[in-house]
């Protein structure tokens, strides 16, 4: 998440895009890791496991922690239509920054008003 | 370069002195993780000093998380392939071919500099853990020389054909998600605290925009 803090954080307003994280720790473990990689974008807590045990994403090998989310990305269109899945069970499957950016680049020239010759026709983002 | 030096084919295990003056295996170096290996013109080429510092910045602390190894040959002695390693701020080990013996034996000599000749051409190999060769980037040109994300990549997709690539604790190994959360399925709208403790719902935080949905393991 440091990597995004430093090369996506800064873009994500302006590319009209959105990062959510969500961790098994409780609010006060997630409120202090947001602020210890100065991240602002939400984090949202599943300290109950409810939803990564529904979602069918439950790691239980760590002996201390267990059970723990196993580390997806998901990136979703608008419609929270999933659009791609990253498995990031070893951190070399986990998108970096730039493969967000270009995920997110995909998703936003499938808008009508992508292409500046159309933009006149609608009134705003 | 040396015709045997494609993808699919093994790597020699090349033995050499370290930046340190020890000398030492490829093989006990890569303990049995993939591993790119760079060949570097030296300290005066900066084009060298480009790929290596960024390396340094961008690539190698995501190697410290992600079990895969670099390794930088050089072909000057140890005190100019120490300056190089402290000037681009590497903690990888460098390796000297002073006497261009490996360069010569892999044919990777470039002739043409008329100060510093023979260096190496800066070619760029990912080693799969069995040191077999999975791609060979020529760097004659900077522009050829992978950057950090390629490189990134490269490492994705070899380790994934490892057999412990996936979640272990299913049969087979899980490297997709549930079928209910595959490309093209809604996500669930579900709802939980923010980190402000006040209960929020996905589509809220969506907004109507595209949006990375990021689990992670914790706060540790």
């Amino acid at each position: 998440m440091a990597n995004y803090v430093e090369h996506l954080q800064p873009e994500l307003e302006l590319g009209y895009t959105k990062l959510v994280t969500v961790s098994t720790a409780d609010v006060r473990h997630s409120w202090e890791l947001k602020g210890s990689l100065a991240a602002t974008w939400p984090f949202v807590s599943d300290a109950e496991r409810t939803l990564i045990r529904e979602l069918n994403i439950v790691d239980v090998t760590d002996k201390r922690y267990s059970p723990i989310a196993i580390p997806y990305t998901y990136v979703l269109d608008r419609d929270r239509t999933i659009y791609k899945v990253y498995f990031g069970w070893w951190f070399v499957g986990r998108p970096t920054a730039d493969e967000l950016r270009a995920d997110f680049r995909a998703l936003l020239s499938r808008r009508a008003d992508w292409a500046y010759t159309d933009a006149w026709q609608f009134s705003g983002r | 370069m040396r015709q045997d030096l494609i993808p699919g084919n093994l790597f020699p295990d090349i033995e050499l002195p370290d930046h340190t003056g020890m000398v030492v295996k490829l093989s006990d170096l890569m303990r049995g993780w993939p591993t790119i290996v760079t060949f570097a013109r030296g300290l005066h080429c900066r084009e060298d000093r480009r790929q290596l510092t960024n390396y340094a910045k961008y690539l190698y602390p995501d190697l410290m998380v992600s079990y895969c190894n670099l390794i930088t040959v050089s072909v000057e002695d140890y005190l100019r392939t120490l300056e190089l390693r402290e000037s681009v701020g590497a903690f990888w080990p460098f390796l000297c071919d002073f006497d261009r013996k490996l360069i010569d034996e892999l044919e990777i000599v470039d002739r043409t500099d008329e100060q510093y000749s023979p260096l190496a051409l800066p070619y760029t190999f990912v080693l799969h853990a069995d040191r077999r060769i999975y791609k060979v980037y020529d760097g004659w040109w900077y522009a050829g020389r992978p950057t950090s994300d390629e490189l990134i990549h490269d490492l994705r997709e070899v380790r994934s054909l490892q057999p412990d690539w996936g979640y272990p604790v299913s049969n087979p190994p899980m490297t997709e998600p549930p079928e209910a959360l595959r490309p093209g399925r809604i996500f669930p709208d579900f709802e939980l605290p923010n980190h402000d403790g006040e209960r929020v719902r996905l589509s809220q935080l969506v907004e109507g925009w595209p949006t990375a949905l990021h689990f992670i393991r914790g706060h540790y």
